[in-house]
């Protein structure tokens, strides 16, 4: 009896992690589509205030003269706010060619091989984008343009885009080896008995 | 180290790595790694990368990138593009290769609201490529010419890599604009030749199907209201450049505006369109400026390792006549499109090759208008053909990067056709700026 209490409370334990996993990759997943709108957002923004821009230009002789460098800056955001949604979505180019005559099962290892060198590589990215961020914060740095923005609170989405790509792929890689381990699976059910297997 | 050997270790490794299906951004990213460490000092190389990444996203000269890729976006997703492309299929009578033919009609009619391939591509290969393929069309015949309707988008005005290269050469860009028409025209000509040609030698690429009968009356009312209000997008992302009134970074901003202005004038501006044209644009914009992002560190290691220079030593110091250098360095911006994107491209070939061209006494319109087109067909010349990607990306699962590129490659050597022609008859880009004064 005590030993099936054991089990159950083992079984809502496991039940009550899921659930707390589940609700991280779902905040997670919020974040990033968050990020995607304010990258989109961006854009439409620029399109209005650059013709606005204009638009004051020839009728009222008014003019922004560090519109182009705020435009120059957003573009680094948008790109970085959305880049690790694009990486969610599958939506990044690769070149597909080799992989596309693989098996399921080689296609899976053969993913599972690149995204952890790409997991290695974004850890090296976030370590020296995070380096420099933070060098810059302490050194307050200035970029020396019109503007002469202190230069962190540019440059740190840089960093922030590169760890959560690092965590797109870390989910990525995760879900690849379920898929592998089920694809393993389903061959050793389908690989023929050995003579007198049943019998064992 | 050698330059050979340097060449033979960074696109060792970038094809390598690319070959994997590592996405194109971080085999980029990862071989300017291993080109930082080697050529940039090791470990200290790591925050000259970072920084280069910093410095490369923030140029102005990526500015009209999302804007232009967000007027194709509005065009599409409002179906003021299928719009065109309705009005244009009404117009078009029965022909061998007919929704072949019309990807270019509509490519040419496209490529006045879209200054970047990849937008002319994302309306076509979203609007068209679907019906194509539902009327039997083969994949080469169906995805060849929405590729090849791409290099129409950046020889017809806006061109925003017509832009750069005037501004880095220092050549007119008013001239330069104006000298793409005919060159633009001419290859939409060629192209559809080889469509029909080509149809007409093997009908079953695209089996022929039933055309409604449109009136002369319902055709002049189609155009009347479907093609010519386009003029409003041309006048605001064109005209203005022309009478002086803005920057292409202007023009591309009102360009997107005028699109939404259209779309609302055609009852089709609502917040769904909002919406969608602005997470489309982030994401192609995105998936592209990822890898200009890595692929301008990647041109400047190149540039560090000697390779560039060892590569344009070896076209130059020869010799040979003036005019086989000048076909030299065309060929290095051809071997240079198979892995670089434009930007990258424009940034290295310009200001080594334009003193040496100008140099020799040559035509700096002429030769601007050859480097345009060469570099517009890098972006389709495997393995790092970004219009074939974009094509890909746009496409069912079925359809494979190999048959893109298979499709694209007639249409490929076309462009280098017309690359030819231009060649040996230079008043064919010439003579219009020099008649428009």
């Amino acid at each position: 009896m005590r030993r099936v209490q054991v089990l159950l409370e083992g079984d809502a334990g496991q039940v009550s992690s899921v659930k707390i996993t589940e609700k991280i990759w779902s905040a997670l997943d919020k974040t990033i589509t968050a990020m995607m709108v304010f990258g989109a957002a961006i854009i439409i923004i620029d399109m209005l205030a650059v013709s606005v821009d204009v638009i004051l230009r020839y009728t009222l002789d008014i003019t922004y003269t560090g519109l182009f460098e705020i435009m120059e800056y957003s573009l680094l955001w948008m790109t970085f706010l959305a880049t690790a949604w694009l990486l969610k979505i599958n939506g990044h180019i690769r070149l597909d060619l080799i992989l596309d005559r693989l098996n399921p099962r080689r296609k899976v290892i053969a993913n599972i091989a690149t995204s952890v060198i790409c997991e290695i590589l974004m850890g090296f990215l976030i370590w020296y984008s995070v380096k420099l961020t933070v060098n810059d914060f302490i050194y307050g740095t200035y970029l020396s343009t019109v503007l002469q923005p202190i230069k962190w609170p540019i440059e740190i989405i840089i960093a922030i885009g590169y760890i959560l790509l690092f965590i797109v792929m870390l989910r990525r890689i995760i879900e690849l080896v379920k898929t592998w381990q089920s694809l393993s699976s389903e061959r050793l059910k389908n690989a023929p008995s050995p003579p007198g297997g049943e019998m064992s | 180290m050698t330059w050979p050997l340097a060449i033979l270790i960074i696109f060792g490794c970038l094809v390598v790595l690319m070959i994997t299906g590592m996405p194109i951004f971080l085999a980029f990213m990862l071989t300017c790694v291993v080109g930082a460490l080697l050529f940039w000092g090791g470990l200290a190389g790591m925050e000259q990368l970072l920084m280069s990444v910093f410095s490369s996203i923030t140029s102005f000269i990526f500015l009209p990138v999302p804007l232009f890729v967000l007027m194709g976006n509005v065009i599409f997703e409002s179906g003021v593009g299928g719009n065109v492309v309705d009005g244009v299929d009404k117009v078009l009578g029965r022909l061998p290769g007919r929704l072949s033919i019309l990807a270019i009609g509509a490519g040419v009619l496209l490529g006045t609201m879209i200054g970047m391939s990849g937008g002319s591509i994302a309306v076509l290969g979203k609007s068209l490529a679907p019906d194509m393929r539902a009327r039997g069309y083969k994949k080469e015949m169906a995805l060849g010419p929405i590729v090849a309707s791409g290099t129409l988008a950046v020889l017809i005005p806006p061109s925003a890599l017509a832009v750069i290269i005037g501004a880095l050469g220092k050549v007119s860009i008013g001239d330069l604009l104006i000298a793409i028409i005919p060159a633009g025209l001419t290859l939409a000509i060629m192209f559809c030749a080889y469509i029909i040609i080509r149809c007409k030698l093997q009908p079953s690429l695209a089996p022929e199907y039933a055309v409604s009968h449109v009136s002369l009356s319902e055709k002049v009312k189609i155009i009347v209201r479907q093609i010519l209000p386009i003029g409003i997008v041309i006048f605001a992302a064109i005209g203005v450049i022309f009478v002086g009134i803005a920057t292409p970074t202007e023009a591309a901003a009102l360009g997107a505006l005028a699109c939404y202005l259209l779309a609302a004038v055609y009852r089709k501006f609502n917040w769904r369109v909002l919406k969608e044209s602005a997470k489309s644009t982030v994401h192609i914009s995105v998936m592209v400026l990822m890898i200009m992002t890595a692929s301008l560190s990647f041109s400047r290691i190149l540039v560090s390792s000697g390779a560039i220079a060892g590569l344009v030593n070896l076209s130059t110091t020869l010799d040979v006549p003036s005019i086989v250098i000048v076909i030299a360095t065309q060929i290095v911006v051809i071997f240079l499109g198979c892995f670089m994107d434009p930007a990258s491209i424009v940034m290295i070939s310009v200001p080594i090759f334009f003193p040496i061209v100008q140099a020799l006494g040559f035509d700096m319109l002429w030769y601007s208008i050859l480097l345009l087109i060469n570099i517009q067909l890098g972006l389709i010349t495997p393995p790092f053909g970004l219009d074939v990607y974009t094509m890909r990306a746009l496409s069912p699962p079925d359809v494979s990067l190999g048959d893109v590129f298979r499709g694209s490659t007639p249409f490929l050597i076309i462009g280098f056709l017309l690359m030819v022609i231009i060649f040996v008859y230079p008043p064919l880009v010439t003579w219009l700026p020099s008649v428009a004064g």
